[in-house]
């Protein structure tokens, strides 16, 4: 614990914590600045049956996203994040079709299957040492085959599933969808055990400085590991809610999804270096792109310009980044200057 | 048996060659076909003097193999492979993409098939791959989606793009009596069935006295046959056009994913989803009375028609000349029209009181 803070306070957040601070609300920032356009050119964009519809869209990819960025945080991606997920609603509602019995204890099933799915990937980048994005874009193929194979073309049909997935899916919370709940409870909570537990500043300084943490006597695989397995779980239990939400489960659900969840994360603030960035900012990532999306139907747009404009927002969130990261470095280069003189 | 074997070889080899590779390559290409004989009835040689059914073989390739629907016209395809007494197998990518299809397609000429029957994603792009089959003396027939003109033998279409135009704002009708709003959500501005029918059905809600209780979003939202995209999709559409009433897609994914989103948005009753669908996949919206209809065409018959019809090309019994007559026995006879075209058009329309008499 105090080994990783002092990491932390050495080498990342403290030095340019401004430059971090000041990116968060950049995000938050270019969001109402979205919102104000939005509303200007369709003033229905307001209302809040929209907005609660836009926040039901995002419920899922911020989920998605808060996992992704136990991964991020270590320097590392989660490519297979999609596949995860497609693979675990196809899985488990495939059992709960011929165990009805199972009932709620299939979340467990999600988890268990997430933390496998996780902890191969946090193998094949720790232990074989394949670099992340290589590592994740086999297993994307790989856990994608599993679905294709075990589905063998077959769809598990919307009748086919738990009535109270079904319900959950449609519930409605003070106005606002049960997965907006969901997400909310499981960002912070993330969020939470990120700042607050031993582990979570691990994440941290170990994506800040993998030497600097090894030397801290850190264990880069279990931290690594650790992260994907996180990862996994989450994307498992996000699976899960949204081949409920989609009712017809096919082996292709949510693939291709790992390009709007690393979308979000970029987005958010979470750094594509590791090391800095909030599990907060990257669910707000979510929001932004949900909004992007939402305000491009509300204007008629056709759905070149609305990957354009994605696309814009990704490049100019990493270019910021990057800006922020410069700035930190020197913040940190100045201070360790003054602690040798 | 036979089948199931092959299957989980063809799985396998997924999983091995995506292993592999670490790369998002996963072709499945059909298994070595030099240990045959395995099914039984060595069937009964219609055509005594043309080349001995067994030595036929016919390859189908769908957009992608991950799909029910595919899945159900596959299953026609079988059953007139094992009916002519040919060697019929199913081939394809389990992504739906494009560049997927054309290596499945290259990977299948060296192959040398006498036929291929295909489901062409984007029409143009997979034509250079059909066109070097064509020229090594392989027939070409496509069904479903059809491929460029030239690419190909014969196309069957299931319905003409008229008649599905027609059953899809009939559906609509069904579901919303006093008309209203509708708006479009297709695959890919480059499927070329789905972009025909979103302008026939604009053209006729202008023209036809009998859909002018309709009117329509001109933008058409373009969602991949993915599930969650047509979902946000649906969701945005209805933000966007408050009096929206119904949602129109051809896909057989986007058009149940879009009625569940209704569903979850509490909008049931309000807003309806319509367009193509496989029966089971909307039994429920049906049986609930959330939707009122959807319509399909029988997808194992095509894929039987597809078949036959490719086997005829190739024993040369048929020609692709307009009036030649295809005899597919008990799923009818069709006539080929100008341009290669064959129109199967039985429409189906699920509804409350037939939707029970459907198994896929």
């Amino acid at each position: 614990m105090s080994a990783a803070s002092g990491v932390v306070a050495r080498f990342g957040l403290a030095g340019g914590g401004a430059a971090l601070r000041v990116r968060f609300i950049g995000v938050i920032v270019f969001q109402l600045l979205l919102m104000a356009v939005f509303t200007l050119a369709r003033p229905r964009f307001a209302s809040w049956d929209n907005l609660q519809s836009v926040l039901f869209t995002a419920a899922i990819l911020a989920m998605a996203a808060a996992g992704q960025t136990l991964v991020v945080l270590t320097g590392n991606l989660d490519l297979s994040v999609g596949s995860i997920m497609g693979a675990t609603a196809y899985v488990v509602f495939d059992l709960t079709g011929t165990m009805p019995a199972l009932g709620p204890w299939v979340v467990l099933i999600a988890v268990l299957i997430g933390l496998v799915l996780g902890a191969v990937n946090g193998f094949l980048v720790t232990t074989l040492q394949i670099p992340s994005i290589v590592a994740t874009l086999g297993t994307l193929s790989v856990y994608r085959g599993f679905v294709s194979f075990y589905a063998n073309a077959k769809e598990v049909t919307v009748g086919e599933l738990p009535p109270w997935t079904r319900s959950l899916a449609a519930a409605r919370v003070l106005g606002l969808s049960s997965y907006v709940w969901i997400a909310v409870v499981l960002v912070i909570a993330v969020g939470v055990m990120l700042r607050g537990m031993p582990w979570g500043r691990e994440l941290y300084a170990y994506g800040s400085n993998p030497r600097a943490a090894y030397y801290y006597g850190l264990s880069s695989t279990r931290i690594v590991v650790t992260g994907y397995i996180g990862a996994g779980i989450i994307a498992a239990v996000v699976g899960l809610l949204l081949g409920a939400q989609v009712g017809n489960i096919n082996s292709l659900l949510a693939s291709g999804i790992e390009m709007q969840v690393l979308a979000a994360v970029v987005i958010g603030g979470v750094s594509i270096w590791g090391g800095s960035g909030s599990v907060y900012g990257a669910a707000l990532g979510a929001v932004v792109l949900a909004t992007i999306n939402n305000g491009l139907v509300l204007l008629g747009v056709q759905e070149y310009y609305r990957l354009l404009f994605q696309g814009l927002a990704i490049v100019a969130a990493v270019a910021v980044d990057a800006l922020v990261q410069r700035r930190v470095l020197r913040a940190t280069r100045r201070r360790s200057v003054g602690v040798a003189a | 048996m036979r089948t199931q074997r092959q299957r989980k070889l063809a799985g396998v080899s997924v999983i091995a060659i995506a292993g592999m590779i670490l790369a998002a390559c996963s072709t499945t290409a059909p298994t070595a076909p030099g240990d045959d004989s395995g099914s039984s009835s060595s069937a009964e040689s219609s055509g005594g003097d043309s080349p001995n059914p067994a030595d036929i073989k016919i390859f189908m390739a769908p957009k992608f193999t991950g799909l029910a629907y595919f899945e159900v016209a596959r299953a026609g395809g079988e059953k007139a492979g094992s009916e002519l007494g040919i060697d019929f197998q199913y081939i394809g990518s389990d992504k739906p993409e494009t560049t997927e299809q054309i290596a499945t397609l290259t990977n299948a000429v060296p192959q040398s098939p006498d036929a291929l029957v295909v489901s062409a994603i984007d029409g143009d792009a997979v034509a250079p791959a059909l066109k070097e089959a064509m020229g090594k003396g392989i027939k070409v027939v496509t069904y479903d989606a059809d491929a460029a003109a030239d690419a190909r033998d014969l196309f069957i279409n299931q319905l003409s793009y008229e008649l599905a135009a027609k059953t899809m704002l009939d559906a609509a009708l069904l579901n919303s009596p006093d008309g209203g709003l509708v708006a479009f959500i297709s695959a890919s501005p480059t499927a070329p069935n789905h972009t025909a029918h979103v302008k026939i059905m604009k053209e006729l809600i202008d023209t036809d006295p009998a859909y002018s209780s309709l009117s329509y979003v001109d933008t058409v939202q373009f969602a991949g046959d993915d599930a969650t995209k047509s979902q946000q999709l649906a969701l945005d559409l209805i933000q966007a056009h408050p009096d929206l009433k119904v949602i129109i897609s051809s896909s057989a994914v986007s058009a149940p994913a879009a009625e569940q989103a209704i569903i979850n948005a509490g909008k049931a009753g309000q807003v309806w989803a319509t367009g193509f669908a496989l029966p089971s996949s909307v039994r429920d919206f049906i049986k609930s009375g959330d939707s009122v209809a959807f319509a399909l065409w029988d997808p194992a018959e095509l894929g039987y028609v597809a078949t036959i019809a490719a086997y005829q090309l190739v024993t040369g019994e048929i020609t692709t000349d307009p009036g030649t007559v295809i005899d597919a026995g008990d799923a009818g006879q069709y006539t080929v029209l100008e341009g290669g075209e064959v129109q199967y058009n039985k429409p189906l329309m699920f509804t409350a009181d037939n939707i029970d008499d459907f198994d896929f």
